[in-house]
């Protein structure tokens, strides 16, 4: 198939979603599911007010905030634990603890404990991700290739060489594996803590259009977040993995 | 440490441990050599006789053992430096082949100069962009060498390196080495289990016998360098040695 074809159908798909609700939100006719063009409306009434782009930028920053923690917390953690086994043995049940306590619990007692505060909330979040970057990061330490370690040793390359041209390369697919599956969680989560705990926010947001039942406003957030998601996806992430894998044959 | 230009091994004993079913291995014992600085030293013997283990343990990368190693070393410098061309040859797939030469030198335009001219010597100059696993077998194998030699080491180590080549291509990589280890000189240990590579190669040929023990012959190369590249006397040679039960080589091809 060429690549032509598959953009179209790439964009057909994306229409597909477009046409669907429009039929079906004409058909139903209920101010409970507003057509795609009263979502654009009051998308375009949440930006003139300034409205979106604080509480977007609120949320995006708390995502970034979090993200950033779990990330370099995960990563330490997942890659000590792959590369000795005292530390596996010592933190996985640490781990498996930590995998199963609802995210909710997590956000509430760390309210709870350390106030409404935005610590807490970023706080909050980054420990309910960093198990999953743990597991992910682990995995990949354990696949990482011995004779190329043995060979960056005999040829005493230091440390840092040695992590960014040995270690690095063979654990971004693992990165980019925790980046991708984190995003999404983390935007998740970071919406309940807003919705919980803050005065900003998407989440802050959502509970007031959802107390107003203004499913529009649901909505209109709703896509607004999921464009930038898939901005970060297509202009970031996408040309990213391109570049590490030219390699590649 | 005073300066050494000698390579000596003194490896008391060697074992791997026992893992799950299968039990405690003696791999090496009293194995006992030296070599002059420039030497080319051929190590043979029967697969399984620990030829690798040797290897590892001289590169440091495997410290369980009892005995002492001597690596030669540049007058001046505090570490001797070591090279090491795998079986496989081990370059970063993700870096070009003028990286991979680069990531094993010290930063600078010397290392650029150096790098150069290895790729150069070894006809891979042209090739510099290219990622290793784009290229065929014998091009990986001499970007390894390159690599090898291009940290001008102290002590070469080589563990089969044309092994599953075809005789072709293993012949005019073994030419190749020799021309570039004719221009320089270090310390060469070469594992091989093929007796026509080693005494094409070699000054000097051990064999490691089949049960850990002592160094079985160890045997001096007479013919003339020049001559190395010609059947016959290498032919002839090997037949002597092969002929010879106390060389121990009856297993070996």
């Amino acid at each position: 198939m060429t690549h032509g074809r598959q953009r179209w159908l790439q964009l057909a798909s994306y229409g597909l979603i477009l046409v669907l609700w429009l039929v079906v939100a004409e058909l139903t006719g209920s101010r409970l599911l507003p057509g795609p063009y009263a979502v654009a409306e009051k998308l375009g009434e949440e930006f003139g007010s300034g409205d979106l782009m604080l509480h977007l930028g609120a949320t995006l920053g708390r995502v970034a905030a979090s993200f950033v923690l779990a990330m370099a917390v995960g990563c330490a953690i997942g890659i000590a634990m792959g590369r000795n086994r005292s530390v596996d043995r010592l933190l996985d049940g640490w781990l498996i603890l930590f995998l199963n306590i609802p995210a909710l619990v997590i956000i509430i007692l760390a309210y709870v404990w350390f106030g409404l505060t935005e610590a807490a909330a970023v706080g909050a979040v980054a420990i309910n991700k960093i198990p999953n970057v743990v597991v992910t990061m682990r995995e990949g330490a354990r696949a990482l290739n011995r004779d190329l370690l043995e060979m960056a040793g005999v040829f005493r390359m230091n440390r840092w060489r040695k992590l960014r041209h040995v270690v690095v390369p063979q654990l971004s697919p693992y990165l980019m594996a925790s980046t991708r599956s984190g995003l999404s969680l983390i935007w998740k989560i970071v919406l309940v803590v807003e919705l919980l705990g803050r005065g900003n926010g998407v989440g802050f947001q959502l509970q007031m259009f959802f107390s107003l039942f203004d499913i529009a406003g649901i909505l209109a957030y709703t896509v607004a977040f999921v464009a930038v998601v898939l901005a970060i996806e297509l202009l970031l992430l996408q040309p990213l993995e391109k570049r590490i894998t030219r390699w590649r044959r | 440490m005073a300066p050494l230009d000698r390579l000596t091994i003194r490896i008391r004993e060697k074992r791997f441990p026992s893992v799950g079913d299968s039990p405690a291995r003696l791999v090496l014992k009293d194995v006992e050599f030296s070599a002059a600085a420039g030497e080319f030293v051929a190590v043979t013997g029967p697969s399984g006789c620990g030829k690798t283990t040797l290897l590892n343990i001289v590169a440091g990368l495997d410290n369980e053992y009892a005995g002492e190693i001597g690596l030669p070393i540049h007058s001046g410098e505090t570490r001797p430096t070591v090279g090491y061309v795998f079986q496989n040859p081990r370059l970063l797939p993700w870096r070009t082949v003028l990286e991979n030469i680069l990531l094993v030198l010290p930063e600078g335009a010397e290392a650029w100069d150096r790098a150069r001219e290895l790729l150069q010597n070894v006809g891979l100059w042209e090739s510099r962009d290219a990622y290793p696993e784009r290229l065929s077998v014998g091009m990986s194998r001499r970007v390894a060498l390159a690599r090898g030699f291009a940290i001008n080491p102290d002590i070469l180590l080589m563990d089969e390196p044309y092994v599953s080549l075809d005789p072709q291509m293993a012949q005019r990589l073994r030419v190749l080495l020799l021309d570039i280890w004719s221009g320089r000189p270090t310390t060469v240990l070469f594992v091989t289990h093929d007796l026509r590579e080693a005494i094409m190669l070699a000054d000097r040929i051990l064999v490691l016998p089949r049960e850990a023990g002592p160094v079985a012959a160890e045997v001096p190369v007479p013919i003339p360098r020049d001559r190395r590249r010609d059947e016959v006397p290498v032919e002839a040679f090997r037949r002597a040695l092969l002929d010879d039960p106390a060389n121990g080589l009856d297993e070996v091809t």
